[in-house]
């Protein structure tokens, strides 16, 4: 367990390593201001490519469960368990533990790298499972050619899954989203699977959810 | 030496400017002809060739080939104003110094006697020929390149070096079930064929079958990954990843791969060992002082307990492993800010293979 820090296991120029069997929780920001997308989470990948994580669990952490940032690429993301997150990001934490909408997901690929054009692409996101969150699973930052295939999300504030922020050239198939969107927030409203209109083409396959291309 | 060729292998050299004018004139002479990994004579179709001698360029002076002397993206028929002509053809030359050029055999299907020469200044009026010498063509003549004589020169997946962490910073022996890389020369066909002095536009395998033993087992076909040419170096230089069976023994264990009835050299190992592990906290009261104990490649078994610290690994192929059952290892964040365990490397240096494993709590 790697409890009580401001983010849980991070790799940084990190390749072929794997993160397995392990726990990340009560992640919250310290010291305000929040950093932004590189704190405050489970499990972060920062400009790491070709790595396995896999198995590992997260829970209360004060924004997402598993984070690809600043080209992140050919990452495998698979069975991992993501619960409670999005939870008073952004400020010094206080306690105690409540939702609060704020942005956390389960797994988010998003953000760009330090020259602000790079993405996270061509990840498989695979069978993880996520719940209690604002959002489920995400793909931001102008991401392409990832898969996110046969996951399960419920229970969070916003939609299950979300493409958003020019990502194009992804494939989601056969994910379970049904039981989000439960606060009726913007932009998701009560969608389970959420294209937003700043993202690209990407293919929709066979997944279980409401959806606002349909 | 061979390491002057295994330097213009796995390390970027760089470029001299080029010679416009050639004035050489010294008088070339052939002492040896053998293969550039192995002190053997035989050579074959596409291998890499050493030529010892004299007179080769002037005194001190040597040239490594590099992409800016490449023609038609392929490695020079003339490098520093020296050339060396197998069967009265041009090949490729890699390097060029006063006593020793690398070169390539030309992708000619002839086998037997051929005769060699090393030119300078070619195709000028002040051009100088050696006396011929002879070299013996055949179908395969397999050679392992090596570091310092007896060690395979081999790579982990990660590009690591496969020895002992002496002999380079990123160094490690392999472990039972590793992925490594052999590399050598004088293998024979691919299929398909690069002509001598291009880099592979694609993966060729050996169009021959082979054999590879690993302290004397035969590795299975499913171990063998992979056996021919591939891109990113020239069309001489075959690679071969294999999978060190889990039931090796360890030690340095001799490699030998055999085609077509030739064998590569019987002295050639690769270092297989078991990892050493460092336990947090019998041997070690943190886990960073064992984490900056550890080699690449070791283990840093961590048991039950909470620590309360932050990790930073920053060396590759090393193993954080706590309890996957029973009690748990805890890092524990309490008054410390960052990251808990922090897997880093730099833009230029990645960190590579490292795992941390099992710090797991209960089930969600």
């Amino acid at each position: 367990v790697v409890e009580n820090f401001e983010n849980g296991i991070t790799l940084e120029n990190a390749i072929l390593s794997q993160l397995r069997l392990n726990t990340a929780q009560n992640i919250v920001d310290k010291v305000a201001p929040w950093a932004g997308i590189i704190e405050s989470n489970g499990f972060l990948l920062i400009a790491s490519s070709f790595n396995v994580v896999s198995a590992n669990q997260t829970q209360r952490t004060a924004h997402d469960g598993i984070v690809l940032t600043a080209a992140s690429a050919g990452n495998t993301i698979q069975g991992n368990r993501i619960a409670l997150t999005g939870f008073d990001h952004g400020i010094a934490w206080a306690g105690p533990w409540r939702p609060a909408g704020r942005g956390g997901c389960g797994v988010n690929l998003t953000g760009v790298n330090a020259a602000g054009a790079a993405n996270n692409n061509n990840n498989l996101v695979l069978e993880n499972e996520c719940s209690f969150g604002d959002w489920g699973l995400q793909i931001n930052g102008n991401s392409t050619g990832n898969v996110i295939a046969r996951n399960y999300a419920r229970d969070h504030t916003r939609a299950g899954v979300h493409l958003t922020g020019g990502a194009n050239g992804n494939l989601v198939v056969e994910n379970n989203a049904v039981g989000n969107g439960l606060e009726n927030l913007a932009p998701s409203m009560t969608f389970d699977l959420f294209s937003n209109p700043a993202a690209g083409t990407n293919a929709w396959l066979r997944n279980k959810g409401t959806a606002n291309f349909q | 030496m061979r390491s002057r060729l295994l330097t213009a292998l796995f390390l970027m050299v760089p470029a001299l400017p080029a010679q416009d004018q050639c004035a050489l004139t010294s008088a070339p002479q052939i002492a040896s002809v053998q293969n550039s990994a192995s002190p053997r004579a035989e050579l074959s179709f596409n291998s890499l060739i050493t030529i010892f001698g004299s007179g080769f360029a002037a005194p001190g002076s040597e040239r490594v080939a590099d992409r800016l002397d490449f023609v038609d993206g392929k490695y020079p028929s003339e490098l520093g104003c020296v050339a060396v002509e197998i069967g009265g053809r041009r090949t490729p030359v890699l390097f060029a110094g006063a006593n020793q050029i690398n070169a390539q055999v030309p992708t000619i299907s002839e086998t037997g006697p051929m005769e060699l020469r090393v030119v300078l200044n070619p195709g000028r009026p002040n051009e100088v020929r050696s006396a011929p010498g002879t070299i013996q063509l055949r179908s395969a003549s397999p050679a392992l390149f090596t570091l310092a004589g007896q060690t395979a020169a081999a790579r982990h997946t990660n590009q690591d070096l496969v020895a002992d962490g002496g002999a380079a910073q990123e160094a490690r022996p392999a472990r039972p079930g590793d992925v490594v890389t052999l590399y050598g020369t004088g293998f024979g066909v691919t299929e398909p064929v690069f002509q001598a002095g291009e880099i592979p536009s694609q993966q060729a395998p050996l169009r021959n079958a082979l054999g590879i033993t690993v302290g004397g087992v035969a590795l299975a076909p499913d171990d063998i990954l992979f056996a021919g040419v591939a891109p990113g170096q020239i069309s001489g230089v075959y690679r071969f990843d294999i999978r060190i069976p889990f039931s090796a023994s360890l030690g340095e264990l001799p490699v030998v791969i055999e085609t077509q009835g030739a064998r590569t050299q019987s002295n050639v190992t690769i270092p297989v060992r078991q990892p050493r592990r460092l336990r947090v906290p019998g041997d070690f009261a943190t886990i960073q002082a064992a984490v900056n104990a550890a080699a690449p490649g070791d283990i840093v078994q961590v048991g039950p307990g909470r620590y309360n610290e932050k990790i930073t690994i920053q060396k590759s192929g090393l193993r954080l492993v706590a309890p996957v059952s029973g009690q748990r290892a805890v890092v524990d964040g309490n008054g410390l800010l960052g990251h808990g365990i922090h897997v880093l490397g730099t833009p230029q240096r990645p960190v590579s293979g490292v795992e941390v494993t099992g710090f797991r709590g209960r089930k969600l």
